[in-house]
């Protein structure tokens, strides 16, 4: 059962992620499932990256989003569920955050919408439809009286 | 009106969709619209940015980025998707086919809001499981367009029972065919060719196509079987050919360009068409075009272009000796393969012409701006030309 005070960290050897942007874009590198978050969630996933405790995510959230306490803590915890759950993130044995510059609170607190893990379980499924066609190199494919540019 | 198209492959990719869309998206140029598309950089020695009889190409390496999980070309390419949608500032998008590349339509929407319209071109059954889970990419762009136009009936009915949120957003728009094509030859029955055209997958069945072959050509001596077309599955076809004995009656052509489409249509006596997945089939449309009976499976949209009996012969899914019989009474009954050809021909004027098909999406973008509370009359008439 994680507490508030656990420190949590993206599994980095099987999860490939990068945050643009603020939207975090996130590859299980073992099944292919793609994940993106904006907004809260990818802040929540940039706390997480540099090892911040649940606590020190909830209060950085507080922070930067109109948000109360209740409800960003039920939130943070909801969403980490979610990423243990998709093994995305696992505990962390550190004792403090990553050390760096704290991200930039912007000047007034951001309008707060709940954080959202998108998931796309499918694209396996949507690669076999439609696979790259071989061949094509010497195939001209012209209307009669045009000039095609850009081949 | 500014349109951003989604499509997995464009010209110079030959098949049914691609060059459909170019003949579409030339006919809606003419009729002001400006247009860009986004597609697959599946061949690297393609241009990421080009055009086509004036619509932008922008291609984007997107099936290795997925592929190969390179999340430094996945960000890479939604950034450069994100940079387009505003500077393109399209006043719709036209998800034109379902791949994977709606991923980054769907996770770039914020960029720049718009309505959206999704066009699926395939029965899906074989690939997604009918109980679609909501975090699938294909459910989810569905979901977020405001509408879905399917291009036959046997489409839009799975797509409604895997979507059922959809159902009254939805509708069909038939293929288009351009009549522009020359006139259909009689049918040669002196030297009768048999005809299977597409891309070379499992989908198309044509392996079928040569085991009902074999069972006919000792039958037959001069019969001979034509497979246009490329793809994975060529080498596993040609290997079946020879198994069968076949080498010297079957002949592989590999892709033919649209262009010689229709002289190849004029050399064959029917076309055969055993595929296990259509959506509305573009070679029976061709074949009709060019006045060709058909010799096909009852699978997707495929009896709502052939009609059984009518404009030609229905069998069921991987009947291997159905196919061979109605194969072989197209070819002892000219007069009715004859008919058959004809009847299709007369049947696609009126059922599937291009102006009406052009029409139909014309009218479909019009109709999605003002659901969604924007009206024609806010957009640019005369947009600028691209540079």
């Amino acid at each position: 059962m994680l507490t508030l005070s656990q420190r949590l960290q993206p599994r980095e050897q099987e999860v490939a992620a990068k945050v643009m942007d603020g939207e975090a874009i996130i590859i299980n590198l073992a099944n292919g499932v793609y994940y993106s978050m904006d907004k809260a969630g990818g802040f929540i996933w940039e706390m997480i990256q540099r090892k911040h405790s649940l606590e020190e995510t909830v209060t950085a959230l507080m922070a930067r989003y109109d948000v109360s306490r209740e409800q960003a803590q039920k939130d943070v915890e909801q969403l980490v569920d979610e990423l243990l759950r998709e093994n995305l993130i696992s505990a962390s044995d550190d004792q403090s955050p990553v050390a760096g510059d704290p991200l930039p609170d912007p000047p007034e607190r951001l309008p707060y919408e709940l954080p959202t893990l998108n998931i796309y379980q499918d694209m396996g499924d949507l690669l076999a439809l439609d696979p790259p066609t071989p061949g094509l190199e010497d195939i001209s494919w012209t209307d009669p009286g045009e000039t095609p540019s850009g081949a | 009106m500014r349109l951003l198209v989604w499509q997995e492959q464009f010209w110079p990719q030959i098949g049914g969709i691609e060059v459909l869309a170019t003949k579409l998206f030339s006919s809606l140029r003419q009729r002001g619209y400006e247009i860009s598309v986004v597609t697959r950089q599946d061949r690297l020695d393609l241009p990421k940015q080009g055009q086509y009889q004036g619509v932008a190409i922008y291609r984007y390496p997107i099936w290795a980025a997925i592929t190969r999980r390179d999340i430094d070309q996945i960000v890479e390419i939604r950034r450069h998707i994100k940079e387009l949608k505003r500077a393109f500032q399209p006043d719709l998008i036209h998800n034109n086919g379902l791949g994977p590349s709606a991923l980054f339509q769907l996770d770039t929407v914020d960029a720049h809001v718009v309505p959206s319209l999704v066009t699926l071109h395939t029965t899906l059954k074989s690939v997604i499981p009918m109980r679609v889970r909501q975090d699938a990419l294909f459910k989810r762009t569905l979901l977020a367009a405001n509408w879905v136009t399917c291009v036959s009936t046997a489409v839009l009915d799975e797509a409604r029972q895997l979507v059922p949120e959809i159902r009254l957003r939805s509708s069909v728009t038939y293929n288009g065919l351009d009549f522009s094509a020359p006139p259909p030859a009689p049918l040669p029955f002196n030297v009768p060719r048999i005809l299977c055209l597409g891309r070379l997958i499992r989908d198309k069945g044509f392996d079928l196509a040569l085991r009902a072959f074999a069972s006919l050509a000792d039958h037959m001596p001069g019969l001979r079987l034509v497979i246009a077309g490329d793809g994975p599955a060529r080498s596993s076809l040609e290997d079946l050919a020879v198994e069968l004995g076949l080498q010297d009656s079957v002949e592989f052509l590999g892709w033919v360009s649209p262009d010689n489409v229709p002289a190849l249509m004029n050399s064959a006596t029917l076309v055969v068409m055993p595929s296990r997945r259509e959506g509305l089939p573009g070679v029976a449309l061709e074949a009709a075009l060019m006045a060709r009976p058909v010799v096909a499976t009852t699978v997707g949209g495929v009896p709502e272009v052939v009609l059984h009996h009518k404009t030609g012969l229905l069998v069921a899914q991987d009947d291997q000796e159905a196919l061979a019989e109605a194969i072989l009474f197209l070819l002892t009954h000219p007069a009715t393969a004859t008919a058959f050809g004809q009847a299709a021909r007369r049947r696609a004027q009126e059922v599937f012409s291009f102006e009406r098909y052009v029409d139909a999406y014309d009218a479909l973008y019009q109709r999605i701006l003002v659901r969604s509370g924007r009206s024609p009359k806010n957009l640019r008439v005369n947009p600028p030309a691209l540079t």
